[in-house]
């Protein structure tokens, strides 16, 4: 988040651009835990292993020397269908981690100017407070607009009842004044659409 | 905004995704393709003293290289875990006023500023649900308010109001913490609409 609403206390911009940024990038932590788990796991079996070595030991059987000459020899001696499907899923788990360390993840989410505080609004808040502007523009039943927050747009969707007239453009300016007042980074603009197939319900 | 580094977290997850995806493609590459597994049983040669044909003492200096490097391992991916979470702080504001040459100290707890923050922000009718933190960020203490708002509740609002609260917080504590505002969705509340209509 490079062009965030930097703002304006006293010595806080520092503090607040990392909170920022921060708080509209997905946390990797779940990925991290998973990974450091494999290490781990990795860690302990090759722990184990040595242990076996120096005590002249075997494991179900099964002596890590023997493993290692088997590997050394590959592909003579395995089963490739095994083995094959086995380094797939380690590829694929390898291509996982990778892909969360490298791709930017946002969150769902848009950061509102203001003098005094760092502010991030989750997507939903702004969505639900299009359709309320939307609704009270029109007078239209709690239900029948639906918001919806993209980065850069907010879709708001009437359904009014058969046969009530909507004024849509009086939505649209009420939209957009509320989204004017809300003034989010990155900017949003407003669409209204009114459902053309009325309901019966109303 | 914990104090998760996250720098720290990306970079394990890339090499950690690195060393699997590599492991994962030659062992493929080894066992279906020819030139790969010539060039393997090449490379193979290092693994000798690791093997059962290797005298008694090469194989323990091998296995103890192998048990060093995997507790070393181990320790690494034990302090990456460690780095996650964490920073939150019990207090807000500690001052010995030393610029003014008075004695005694001032702390103030992370519990006052919650309490005071809680139920003056709890009142404003867009607020369905609160919480208040202190954490610790870049060594100074920042408060992050998260507020469930109710449905339909207009986030410019929310903000107004809570920058006149923290404007009061601001004259109380005599300092500008940082102050983060979180509007989430969720939680209790939220599926109410307003109070006020």
């Amino acid at each position: 988040m490079s062009r965030t609403t930097a703002p304006t206390a006293h010595g806080n911009d520092r503090v607040y651009r990392r909170i920022v940024r921060r708080e509209t990038n997905a946390s990797r932590s779940g990925a991290v835990v998973v990974a450091v788990l494999v290490l781990l796991v990795v860690a302990a079996a090759a722990v184990f292993a040595a242990a076996l070595v120096f005590l002249d030991q075997r494991a179900l059987g099964i002596d890590p020397r023997d493993v290692v000459d088997a590997a050394a020899r590959a592909p003579r001696g395995l089963d490739t269908t095994v083995v094959v499907g086995v380094a797939a899923i380690v590829a694929l788990v390898g291509l996982v981690f990778l892909a969360q360390g490298l791709l930017p993840q946002r969150r769902p989410r848009h950061t509102m100017s203001s003098r005094r505080l760092a502010v991030v609004v989750d997507d939903e808040v702004l969505a639900s407070a299009a359709a309320r502007a939307a609704r009270s523009a029109t007078r239209l039943g709690p239900d029948a607009a639906v918001g919806t927050v993209g980065r850069r747009t907010v879709d708001v969707v009437l359904r009014p009842a058969a046969g009530v007239d909507v004024p849509a453009v009086a939505a649209t300016e009420a939209v957009t004044e509320e989204f004017r007042g809300i003034d989010a980074t990155p900017p949003v603009t407003a669409r209204v659409r009114v459902q053309p197939t009325g309901r019966v319900d109303g | 905004m914990n104090a998760t580094n996250r720098g720290l977290g990306r970079t394990t997850l890339v090499l950690v995704g690195l060393v699997l995806l590599a492991a994962g493609v030659g062992t493929i590459l080894v066992q279906t393709v020819p030139w790969a597994a010539r060039t393997w049983h090449g490379w193979a040669g290092v693994l000798g003293d690791l093997g059962r044909d290797a005298p008694r003492d090469a194989s323990v200096t091998a296995w103890t290289w192998v048990l060093g490097g995997a507790v070393v391992l181990g320790v690494l991916a034990l302090v990456v875990l460690t780095t996650l979470g964490g920073g939150r702080t019990g207090t807000v504001v500690e001052d010995d006023g030393s610029s003014d040459g008075v004695a005694g100290a001032v702390r103030i707890e992370a519990a006052a500023v919650q309490h005071a923050l809680s139920s003056a922000i709890g009142d404003m009718p867009e607020v369905g649900s609160l919480a208040v933190d202190v954490y610790r960020v870049q060594g100074r203490r920042a408060i992050r308010i998260r507020v469930r708002p109710r449905r339909g509740a207009s986030p410019r609002a929310i903000t107004t109001g809570v920058e006149g609260i923290v404007a009061d917080l601001d004259a109380l504590l005599g300092d500008r913490l940082p102050v983060l505002l979180e509007i989430a969705t969720g939680g209790a509340g939220s599926g109410r609409t307003d109070r006020v209509h």
